[in-house]
């Protein structure tokens, strides 16, 4: 898992180097300014495709990415992790701003669980791990990562649609893409538990039909499966790919992912908020 | 494929950035201005972007919404239902008072037999007991009811498993069974161990209690039976629309779902289930 965190910004270092080593300077705000400009109106319209760039070709990354931090910070076995991993989406967008949000919401998450109320110390004990691990490590190596696909993608347009595997350079290829594609099965996997823990604490506050939940651990109370749910994703997953076409690789990973967003995206505040008053 | 991940991104962002602004002023209680200083900037950036990728609805971007809106109406359906069987449970409820008063009755007899009666309700009995001893016009000489509560710890103490407690009536007892998730209720014999702590309750508490234990001891001889209450919905012709569409939602949902009650390990030959039918 670690050799994802690593290997990556390795090659992209070696794309910056190789192909646009001026990228960095796309990290300064008067492009932006500029980009609009130019564009007016047609600018709004491409920042739909911007935000389609970093949530496709970039999938990968981010699964992987969004598991790490889980595993770091061992949240995964935790029920707010959803919330967690719902912010590390956030990183997606490799701008500083969502350093501090992460930050935000991060205590928000750990601080709304009344389970968690009465652990106060290893709760911030916690909060300093997650950020010490998020800001030296995943944070540079996703920085690195996009700017040497960028760059790669500056001097080799037409490769657009596959530009995570394009930029790979050819002697690693195989490698990378075992590397990967582990990543992304065990990321998948950490998606689908936490949408277990979303729909138990639904199903404790009585806002979703009963389903059953097994406790899989003896001491982590987060630790849940539920076969109901997951024949659920599994049924509406194989929909999904069946009705927009399997011609994607990464199109089972995405499925999921898709689901279980849809399906959490807004419970888990609202929850947390019932609980906290 | 992507558009529809694109999509879901995007508005996770927004909609985190609304539920954090709430959380900062509902439970953090943060100055105005720091909200400010949050909300707005992000809002407009993601705002920005949420309403550029909205062009690409038709292209995939509406199966995170359909999804959402199926989601949410199971979600909702479940809620209303609950929220309008806990009020009427809430207004029906039989206390202890009034459950004296119907075994006062001349014509509710006491036939032999232990029974447990299982019902969700922590403070009071449910509205289904009432029903049950008005049109069954009897009650088990020793009745004992059983409330299941759900802890939020691994594993309950031996000791606290099971609190018994004695209902003014005679030979009528409430007991709570507390669990933690890692406890399985599925093995062991629970009408055993409600007995035994019953039996211990006796010992310890009353002067009359080698007698009532000995009544006990005799129901338990002559037959156990479990009795699970179940309420159900009717939805009339004179209800409105909107609860004859939600109300039957919910019966779905409800038949097709768990039982609250978990199975108990009770034998399957002692079980019965009575329901009862709300009008709405």
């Amino acid at each position: 898992m670690a050799a994802w965190t690593f290997t990556t910004p390795i090659i992209g270092l070696y794309s910056i180097v190789h192909y646009y080593p001026g990228i960095f300077k796309a990290i300064s705000p008067h492009y932006i300014v500029r980009f609009f400009l130019r564009n007016k109106k047609e600018g709004w319209r491409m920042l739909g495709g911007t935000v389609l760039c970093i949530t496709g070709n970039n999938f990968i990354t981010t699964m992987f990415l969004i598991h790490q931090i889980c595993c770091i910070s061992n949240i995964t076995t935790n029920p707010s992790c959803i919330q967690v991993l719902k912010l590390c989406l956030q990183i997606l967008a490799t701008s500083v701003r969502r350093v501090f949000r992460l930050f935000f919401i991060n205590i928000a998450t750990l601080r709304s669980f009344p389970c968690e109320m009465f652990m106060i110390w290893p709760v911030k004990r916690y909060v300093l791990f997650f950020q010490i691990a998020f800001l030296s490590s995943i944070y540079p190596s996703l920085i690195l990562t996009y700017a040497g696909q960028t760059a790669y993608l500056i001097n080799n347009v037409n490769d657009f649609s596959d530009g995570f595997y394009k930029f790979v350079p050819r002697p690693v290829y195989w490698p990378m893409f075992i590397i990967a594609t582990l990543a992304a099965i065990v990321a998948s996997q950490s998606l689908i538990s936490a949408t277990f823990s979303v729909i138990k604490q639904s199903v404790v506050l009585d806002y979703f039909p009963r389903v059953k939940v097994v406790h899989t651990s003896q001491h982590k109370e987060g630790e849940v499966y539920s076969p109901e749910t997951n024949y659920i994703l599994m049924v509406l997953c194989v929909s999904v790919i069946l009705g927009f076409g399997a011609g994607n690789a990464i199109g089972n990973a995405f499925g999921k992912w898709i689901l279980q967003n849809a399906a959490s995206a807004d419970t888990q505040l609202i929850c947390s908020c019932r609980t906290d008053a | 494929m992507t558009v529809t991940a694109g999509v879901v991104v995007i508005m996770v962002m927004l909609i985190t950035t609304i539920m954090l602004t709430l959380v900062m002023i509902i439970i953090w209680r943060t100055p105005p201005v720091l909200v400010a200083l949050y909300f707005v900037p992000f809002f407009i950036m993601e705002g920005s972007y949420v309403s550029a990728v909205f062009t690409k609805i038709p292209e995939g971007g509406w199966l995170p919404f359909a999804v959402s809106i199926i989601l949410a109406l199971v979600m909702f359906g479940w809620y209303y239902g609950r929220q309008r069987k806990m009020e009427y449970e809430m207004a029906n409820k039989v206390t202890v008072e009034r459950l004296t008063e119907l075994l006062a009755r001349p014509e509710v007899q006491r036939v032999p037999g232990l029974c447990f009666f299982y019902s969700n309700i922590q403070d009071g009995l449910t509205p289904i007991l009432g029903h049950y001893i008005k049109n069954m016009s009897s009650l088990h000489a020793v009745t004992v009811f059983v409330t299941l509560r759900y802890l939020l710890v691994a594993k309950v103490d031996e000791r606290e498993r099971i609190l018994v407690r004695r209902l003014g009536p005679n030979g009528v007892y409430g007991c709570t069974v507390q669990y933690g998730y890692a406890d399985s209720l599925g093995n062991g014999d629970l009408a055993a161990q409600v007995t035994s702590s019953l039996r211990r309750h006796f010992e310890t508490t009353t002067e009359a209690g080698e007698e009532e234990a000995a009544s006990l001891e005799a129901a338990r001889m002559t037959g156990v039976v479990h009795v699970r209450g179940k309420m159900r919905f009717y939805v009339g012709d004179d209800a409105g629309w909107f609860d004859k569409v939600m109300l039957g939602f919910y019966e779905f949902l409800h038949g097709i779902c768990r039982s609250a009650l978990p199975a108990l390990g009770t034998p399957l030959q002692q079980r019965v289930e009575i329901g009862m039918l709300y009008k709405v």
